[in-house]
């Protein structure tokens, strides 16, 4: 039998150990001093000898003890007994701090679990820790990316040693048409290699993968796999759907579904929902095509499982030859490859997009936190304080100092373990909930916490009770003050100063928060101010809606020819169109520009927006250098800003130069433009920032907007009149061009509003804070404030006394908050939209907030003491 | 194998207790008495070097114990040497020699 089961069992019979222990030594001492009797020596000599040949009783039964029971483990479970006894003494202190700790632990959990399934959890597959993504390294202008030739993946696929397999992918997305050719849903495509379910074990519900072969390029079979989530919700859960044939796309492309994955699994990516799996040639008869149909030049995701036992590195030198064979075979560039697992945080592309915004949340979630512990702590120090006797008369008998110390962390332990439980709760509802609320559908991906969760906030629970109980323990356990002293609760010099400090802090932490929340808002207002380079105040466009049905083509674009014709003889002079885009909007219609000397890898990705000539001179956008294009869509000309200039011409001259474009189009190729002039730089696109722009003479194709002034109204009236003299169903909308800012305020709306929430929450406990201090405070001033209204005193100069007692902390944390302020601010700045860090408004209205929350905490508990009869007070001595 | 010369009872108690057990059940009393017989009042054992030394070996199973009556009638606890304490005691007995020897030999010739 193990050693430990005998433990237990010891555990388990303690009571009879004992007893068996204890008889066993009464037995040994009578024994022993029957033999000292026999000897003839006295009862008392007996006795003595006994003692003396037989040490210590109480000693030898600890030692004999101390064998079975572990020590430390028997005070551990004293402590406990005795914390949760003097928890559930006090209710009122144990339910504030379980609600205060439980909200501060639970906020940092809810966005540690989103951050969880964002960037730290593998994919959803069989064994994902053998699974791996190749990156290819960066080249010219683009960034590493999981992007490689269709036909360098079957070589791979054909050569490759290491690998069991490898998986290609698309994403496309498209109409889905179910009974009767009724479209019932727009659904998330993913186009894959046949082998994608077997090799990443992805399990199926219900009919089968793809087989071998059904991904032959040019014989694709139509067939395809739906999610779970999809079948459900469009096709009722109904099982009759498999070899039931769908259409989908543009096309109307037949295919039968034969397979329906898990329940849980919708895709690989978190954050994304996938509804159809196809193979991956049926991409192009299904979405947009992807532009390239030649295999070197078509460019799919790769994802590809290790052979069991081959490490990462191995895998990543064969293929880097094999990359470099391929490469060299078809005059490709390239620089290699790396390989990286499947968590979002290892690949090298994602970590810049989330991680500073992640980082910003945390740090207000983890100062709110902090407030929280503060909070707490004051409780904690009250609480503590009141137990000063007894924590002395154990001092003087003879207890440790850790050992105390040790139980009052285990006090506090047990209360922020609880609330780290009460947080990770608040894991399950908060994340679902914000996401809700900021309108994000609800994914097929949950946001829920796991273990990885759960030990963070268990963890998070210890760390907070080191911070909010360290200080209390350690200062009301030094062995300075006598026992007598302690007679009744005066003024306790340390507790002070560390009640002054916590104070500081709640007030300096809850305004960096409000200023963070004032600045966001201030910023969002400043948008309207800015001054944006071109005359986006003066001016309004006339969005053009063009029936939905009719098709593009010659029949349009004779309408068109109307239309302007009717518009030259109306008189209005020169007309501005913009298409695709509005101005003041950050929409990515975005082309591929290079030099013509330059390879594929040095594309740039700029924002396209297509302007006839006459629209640069009513937007106001101003040449540096050359003009307009002729305002002919077939003549390839353009029109660049002067950031996209520097870019592809640093030597400084651009006009008349040649670039290599690709305009965001279906079937378009790289075409060759000639630059005749450039604008300067302005925020044509939106006040967040100055981005390379490309200016080409507009298609009729799609959207149109006429642009004009808005001091010219006339303009609008003309066109509406050429409009229906064409078709009169044809109308149009007329917005001023500041409107299109609202797209970029919407965004940050949310964000803005989770500031000011966090603001809040932050006050709130502030104000709590502060609350709880001043009672105390007056507390512990009771007989004194008695003794002064007896003597005359007003209640108003009471009320400054109060005042006056807490000034320096108050002040001090207003200045440390201050420049806390300040600080975040300038970290903020990126969101400020040019607004100062510094903004005079926002910190001004912010500490009056403050100030004013601050004084309504003082002076309540203050009125409370003043309304007590003096005679009251003096008496309860 | 080389090892720390050990202090005089701790380590060798155990060892003691087993040898006498090896020959017949005793109570602690009984222990203490004989160890201190055998030794001519050399090795003299007192309560709380003796139970705990009892204890170790109750929990790692190399004795047991059970009640029973004593030669006056009286109720005591009796510790008997189980087959795992007997190899114990083989194995312990040996390095105990060996360690002796080894000590004895570093005496004679150093």
């Amino acid at each position: 039998m193990p050693v430990w089961i005998r433990r237990l069992r010891a555990r388990l019979r303690y009571r009879d150990f004992e007893d068996d222990l204890r008889d066993e030594i009464r037995v040994h001492r009578a024994m022993a001093e029957e033999a000292a009797r026999e000897q003839g020596l006295t009862a008392g000599e007996t006795r003595a000898r006994a003692t003396r040949e037989l040490g210590n009783v109480a000693m030898a039964r600890e030692d004999a003890r101390q064998v079975w029971l572990a020590p430390w483990l028997e005070s551990l479970g004293q402590d406990l007994r005795y914390s949760l006894r003097s928890l559930r003494k006090s209710p009122g202190f144990t339910a504030t701090a379980l609600v205060t700790l439980g909200i501060g632990i639970g906020l940092n959990v809810s966005l540690f679990t989103i951050f969880n399934v964002l960037a730290l959890r593998p994919w959803n597959v069989r064994d994902p820790g053998s699974v791996v993504l190749p990156f290819a390294k960066p080249t010219g202008n683009r960034p590493f990316m999981n992007a490689f030739p269709l036909a360098e993946v079957a070589y791979v696929a054909d050569h490759a040693t290491t690998l069991t397999g490898v998986v290609a992918r698309e994403f496309g997305s498209g109409q889905l048409y179910c009974e009767g050719d009724a479209p019932c849903a727009y659904v998330q495509l993913e186009a894959v290699s046949a082998n994608f379910f077997d090799v990443l074990g992805i399990g199926l519900a219900r009919g089968r993968g793809f087989h071998a072969g059904e991904d032959t390029w040019g014989a694709a079979a139509p067939v395809a796999v739906v999610s779970h989530g999809l079948w459900q919700r469009v096709f009722g859960g109904d099982p009759a759907i498999l070899g039931r044939t769908v259409a989908i796309g543009v096309n109307r492309e037949r295919i039968t579904v034969v397979g329906i994955t898990r329940s849980g699994f919708s895709s690989l990516n978190a954050g994304r929902q996938i509804d159809v799996y196809v193979p991956l040639p049926l991409k192009d008869k299904l979405d947009m095509p992807a532009g390239a149909q030649d295999p070197v030049e078509r460019l799919v995701m790769v994802g590809a499982r290790l052979k069991p036992g081959v490490s990462r590195a191995t895998a990543e030198a064969e293929l880097n030859t094999l990359d470099r064979q391929f490469r060299q075979s078809h005059s490709l560039e390239g620089n290699g490859l790396v390989l990286t697992g499947t968590r979002s945080l290892q690949q090298p592309i994602l970590t810049r997009q989330f991680v500073p915004i992640f980082a910003s949340f945390g740090a207000a979630l983890l100062v709110v936190l902090l407030l929280a512990c503060a909070n707490v702590g004051n409780l904690q120090l009250a609480r503590t304080l009141a137990r000063r006797r007894e924590i002395a008369l154990r001092l003087s008998l003879g207890a440790g100092r850790r050992r105390i110390v040790r139980q009052l962390l285990t006090e506090a332990a047990c209360l922020s373990l609880a609330a780290g439980l009460v947080g990770f709760g608040l894991a399950w509802i908060v994340p679902r909930l914000v996401l809700r609320l900021a309108g994000e559908a609800d994914d097929g991906v949950a946001f829920v916490p796991d273990a990885t969760v759960l030990v963070f906030a268990l963890g998070l629970g210890l760390a907070t009770s080191m911070l909010f109980a360290l200080a209390p323990a350690l200062g009301t356990t030094r062995a300075s003050r006598p026992l007598m002293a302690t007679g009744r609760i005066g003024v306790d010099r340390r507790g002070r100063r560390l009640r002054s400090i916590l104070l500081a802090s709640q007030i300096a932490l809850s305004l960096t928060l409000l200023t963070g929340a004032a600045l966001l808002t201030r910023g969002l207002m400043h948008v309207y101010d800015i001054d944006f380079g071109f005359d986006a105040r003066d001016t309004a466009i006339a969005s053009v809606r063009m029936p939905p049905d009719m098709p593009a083509g010659p029949g349009r674009d004779a309408q068109w020819a109307t239309i302007d014709a009717g518009l030259e003889q109306s008189g209005v002079g020169p007309v501005g169109w913009a298409s695709f885009v509005a101005p003041l909007s950050h929409q990515c219609f975005c082309a591929e520009i290079r030099r013509p000397n330059e390879g594929e890898t040095w594309n740039r990705t700029v924002l396209d927006r297509p302007l006839s000539p006459a629209a640069f001179g009513i937007l106001g956008l101003q040449f540096v250098a050359g003009g307009p294009y002729t305002d002919r869509a077939a003549q390839r000309e353009a029109v660049i800003n002067e950031t996209l200039a520097r870019s592809l011409f640093p030597d400084g001259v651009a006009v008349g130069r040649t670039v290599l474009a690709e305009p965001p189009v279906a079937n378009a190729k790289f075409e060759p433009y000639t630059i005749t002039g450039v604008v300067r730089d302005s925020y044509y696109t939106g006040p967040a920032g100055i981005r390379p722009i490309f200016h080409t003479a507009p298609s009729r194709r799609s959207a149109s907007y006429l642009v004009f002034r808005t001091d010219r109204p006339e303009v609008a009236t003309r066109l509406r009149t050429a409009l229906r003299s064409v078709d009169p169903t044809m109308e149009i909308s007329v917005t001023p061009v500041m409107a299109n800012l609202e797209e970029t305020v919407q965004d940050r709306v949310v964000a803005t509003g989770l500031a000011w929430a966090i603001g809040i929450l932050g006050l709130s406990l502030a104000v709590v804070g502060v609350f709880g201090v001043f009672a105390y405070a007056v507390e512990e001033r009771r007989q004194e404030i008695g003794l002064r209204l007896a003597l005359g005193a007003r209640g108003r100069d009471v009320l400054r006394a109060m005042f006056a007692i807490n000034r320096w902390s108050v002040g001090g944390g207003l200045l440390c908050g201050l420049l806390f302020s300040v600080l975040a601010g300038f970290s903020l700045r990126a969101y400020l939209f040019g607004l100062s860090p510094v903004d005079p408004a926002a910190y001004g209205a912010v500490t009056a907030l403050l100030v004013l929350a601050a004084t309504l905490a003082t002076i309540l508990p203050t009125r409370r003491a003043i309304r007590i009869d003096p005679a009251i007070t003096l008496k309860a001595e | 194998m080389t090892r720390p010369v050990p202090d005089r009872l701790p380590g060798t108690l155990d060892l003691l207790i087993l040898r006498l057990l090896a020959r017949e059940s005793l109570h602690g009393y009984g222990i203490a008495q004989r160890l201190k017989a055998l030794s001519k009042d050399v090795l003299q054992v007192g309560e709380s070097s003796l139970y705990p030394a009892l204890q170790r070996l109750l929990l790692n199973g190399y004795v047991d114990a059970a009640w029973g009556a004593s030669d006056n009638n009286r109720r005591a606890r009796y510790y008997t040497l189980t087959r795992a304490g007997r190899k114990h005691l083989e194995a312990e007995r040996a390095e105990f020699d060996e360690l002796v020897a080894a000590i004895q030999r570093v005496l004679k010739l150093a």
